[in-house]
């Protein structure tokens, strides 16, 4: 047991809680960076199509405000848009910062940034690294990060919030490998954790996305919102739910059914470029008739006629996954795909500058605390996020989020903390580690969470499966005391495991309370009953 | 119909030095390591360690052995690697052990940290920086530490080597026309290891993202050798075997051995004095090769 102090403790090492650490860096606060994963592994890495950002490098008069309409418009309504403005004004800037903290992103001729087309977008201001663009900004992000001095805790694990005086002001947190328990103190908390995909059996998350953050911040009383809001990608390879980048559409590509039949436009004008939930709907309504290829629920996505040297050129990556889980090649075969849960709308309700919102409340923050990107809601996306548009979310958001939990670190004081919690947390997970020793573990549970909401709580939802999906929820939760451990010293994942379960279940529950409640479908929401 | 294999699982307890396995009989149809590390994990024993993140190939967070060869455990199909019913996993080489799977992942990270892989400019985002296709694949690279466990130089843990991997980062950053390290980087790398690399191209073989890391490192040393470094064995060795060869279409074992050895060489006579009366010493003046004009002329075309 130790004690750890920084100015701004940022919990989440992906592109969000990255950026958030290099802006606060950069305002001269000293940060150290928790995640539960090494932030190279973060879910991040796996974003593939780009990056938005109206900076008219194609010069089809590309403007911010075409960029806004867009958002605003696939958002269907639910959109912030003071924060909509935010996001588009400053996404060219975004970019270019990226650039220049070493990312590389494909260029024209000319020298200038490329830009492709995109799914829902008007103009074509997607901006890329191949397929590769989340990794590419991860990878350069991190080592900025490593070379101004921010300290990095790679595979530590924040296992609650520390309140004092209404005020955040540290976490006690886990450090994975020995299961030891520290207490980091800070002046300002700023959480980054990423989504909630490991709440579905069919994902493109890692298993880090069980929404941790958003369960550490409910705990402390924050406001979260639009919570029924889950995209769904068109594009999942079949059956496991593998993102298939939507670049391979942007690129040319289209999808078929059984009948060899391009079918998005009896869908939608726009075809296979509509926006995600009219894709996901338009895929799920054709295998829900039968007309899934080979007989299986699933679609096909056909890139031939873009040829081999095009595929490896645009979209290797997505040939690499092809070839590596299905043995199919691109350039001669039809890939099977699916929807999968992809990206979480809702989370926890910040303000323009990262705070958070108390429950109930859309006025007062709560003190030293602050969220950025896919764990937080703004609302920027609103009832369907823009492909393209959450790298742009961390980017923008999670600097504006640095920025100002410096600024907060450096008006207040540091409030020092009893060292209670570190013991009582202890004693809980040796607790865990005794547990009854029934037969279910974390992971089985998890399963049968993931299966229940992805049957019904995926791209279609009614009111009595949203109710069976409360029960089986609540089913879960009690059997939770039966979970079975083997007790070993060494690493914690035996106990993280079943906290993030909790947090998933918290989450879970308040998401299918939402869509019950939510009787209009809208955007990624969709009830057939309504 | 369903195949059944033998899962032989390398356990080691936190803080143990000797391990242990465990077998178990897993259905393989269309499951992966991973699939089948996590079902052990959540039937079998929980308490089994083992990283893994993305399950699609990206993230590079659970690469191990499977059969003796380092691979990512997410990508890698049982049915395709099974050797007579059996997949054996252990952890990757030339690390230490933290428990089970799970290596101590620290030194990996430090020493490519050592080349310092960030953009070495301060000039900002600039307008016209076309980056030469040639750095795009070594950021394919995921830092998943395959080609670290197969690295036969490693394996004798040498102070002051970066790695394949941190090559592959520096490689690209070389070649990244925005960065303005250019020599001093070149120069960084002589002391992270450059001329230590051993070319047995095992990196190259087991990287799971096809980068030609070989391929990189031969690059990176001849762009040093091109600003002027490589005042050392390791630079001195593939001047004079180029140099044998240019001029007789054919390696020169002796002549590469006393350019590398230098003046150094008086303390090989012992040894070279009985090598030369068993003949094992080729004559230093000996035949070129028949196609030693032809190796002319390609040198002369590469303006060499």
């Amino acid at each position: 047991m130790s004690t750890i102090r920084h100015d701004i403790v940022i919990i989440g090492g992906g592109v969000a809680g990255l950026r958030a650490a290099l802006a606060a860096r950069d305002a001269g606060a000293e940060v150290g960076l928790l995640s539960k994963v090494h932030p190279i592994r973060s879910a991040s890495v796996g974003a593939q199509g780009g990056m938005a950002a109206a900076m008219n490098n194609v010069q089809d008069g590309d403007e911010w405000k075409a960029h806004y309409e867009d958002t605003l418009h696939s958002g269907a309504g639910l959109c912030d848009a003071d924060a909509v403005e935010v996001l588009c004004r400053e996404g060219p800037d975004a970019v270019r910062e990226l650039d220049a903290a070493g990312v590389l992103f494909d260029r024209f001729d000319d020298g200038s940034v490329a830009q492709r087309p995109y799914g829902g977008h008007s103009k074509a201001r997607c901006c890329y690294s191949g397929d590769k663009t989340g990794h590419s900004i991860v990878h350069a992000l991190y080592w900025q990060c490593v070379k101004k001095g921010v300290h990095i805790y790679p595979e530590w694990y924040v296992w609650e919030l520390i309140e004092e005086k209404g005020t955040v002001c540290g976490c006690v947190a886990l450090e994975i490998r020995d299961a030891s328990v520290h207490l980091v103190q800070a002046r300002a908390v700023v959480l980054a954790t990423g989504g909630i995909g490991q709440l579905f059996s069919v994902t493109s998350n890692p298993f880090a996305s069980t929404g941790d953050g958003i369960g550490l911040a409910r705990a402390v009383g924050a406001r979260l919102r639009d919570l029924e809001m889950v995209q769904f990608h068109p594009t999942g390879l079949y059956p496991r739910g593998i993102l298939i980048t939507e670049a391979c559409r942007g690129e040319g590509g289209y999808l078929i059914n059984a009948e060899n039949k391009r079918f998005m436009f009896d869908y939608d004008p726009r075809g296979d470029l509509a926006t995600r939930d009219i894709v996901s709907r338009g895929i799920q309504t054709e295998i829900d008739a039968g007309r899934g290829i080979q007989g299986l629920p699933c679609v096909g996505l056909d890139v031939r006629h873009l040829g081999r040297e095009e595929i490896m050129k645009k979209i290797p990556q997505a040939a690499q996954i092809a070839r590596e889980f299905a043995n199919i090649d691109l350039a001669t075969q039809i890939l099977p795909v699916s929807p999968t849960a992809h990206y979480f709308m809702g989370g926890i309700a910040i303000s323009l500058n990262g705070e958070v919102y108390q429950e109930g409340s859309s006025q007062q923050v709560i003190p030293g605390l602050f969220a950025a990107g896919e764990c937080s809601c703004l609302s920027v996306h609103g009832a369907n996020r823009l492909g393209c548009n959450s790298l742009l979310d961390g980017a923008v958001f999670g600097k504006r989020a640095g920025v100002s939990a410096a600024a907060f670190a450096r008006g207040s004081d540091q409030i020092s903390v009893p060292d209670v919690r570190t013991s009582i947390v202890s004693e809980e997970m040796h607790r865990w580690t005794r547990g009854t020793r029934l037969d279910i573990s974390s992971g089985q549970l998890r399963a049968r969470l993931q299966q229940g909401m992805t049957a019904r709580t995926g791209v279609f939802r009614e009111d009595q499966g949203l109710r069976k999906q409360q029960v089986e929820i609540q089913e879960i939760r009690n059997q939770m005391n039966s979970i079975k451990y083997l007790p070993r010293k060494g690493r914690a994942h035996q106990a993280i495991e079943r906290k993030e379960l909790l947090h998933s279940l918290v989450i879970a529950h308040m998401m299918v309370e939402g869509a019950r409640k939510r009787t209009k479908s809208v955007g990624a929401h969709w009830r057939i009953d309504s | 119909m369903s195949t059944t294999i033998t899962l032989v699982i390398r356990r080691q307890k936190p803080g143990d030095s000797g391990s242990f396995f465990m077998e178990h009989q897993v259905e393989a149809d269309g499951k992966t390591v991973l699939d089948a590390l996590k079902e052990m994990r959540d039937t079998v024993d929980p308490s089994l360690a083992f990283r893994a993140q993305c399950k699609s190939g990206i993230c590079g967070s659970c690469a191990l052995r499977v059969n003796g060869s380092a691979r990512l455990a997410c990508s890698t199909f049982l049915s395709a690697v099974q050797i007579e019913g059996r997949v054996v996993l252990e952890p990757l080489l030339n690390f230490a052990v933290e428990e089970d799977l799970v290596v101590q992942d620290r030194p990996f990270w430090k020493a490519i940290e050592a080349i310092k892989p960030w953009l070495w400019s301060d000039k900002g985002y600039e307008h016209e920086a076309v980056v030469p296709p040639q750095v795009k694949n070594g950021t394919d690279c995921i830092l998943c530490a395959a080609c670290y466990s197969e690295c036969e130089v490693q394996a004798v843990k040498p102070s002051g080597y970066t790695g394949p991997a941190g090559f592959v980062q520096a490689h690209r950053f070389v070649a990244d026309k925005r960065d303005h390290g250019g020599k001093e980087r070149l120069k960084l790398l002589e002391t992270e290891g450059l001329w230590s690399c051993a070319h047995s191209y095992n990196c190259s073989e087991v990287c799971p993202k096809d980068i030609d890391i070989g391929g990189a490192i031969a690059d990176l040393r001849s762009q040093a050798l091109a600003a002027g470094l490589g005042r050392n064995a390791g630079g001195r060795h593939v001047a004079w075997f180029t140099r044998g060869v240019r001029r007789n279409g054919k390696m020169n074992e002796f002549w590469t051995l006393a350019g590398t050895r230098g003046w150094r060489i008086i303390f090989d006579l012992p040894t070279g004095l009985a090598m030369a009366i068993r003949g094992k010493i080729p004559w230093p003046w000996g035949k070129k090769a028949k196609s030693s004009r032809e190796v002319r002329r390609y040198f002369r075309s590469k303006n060499q």
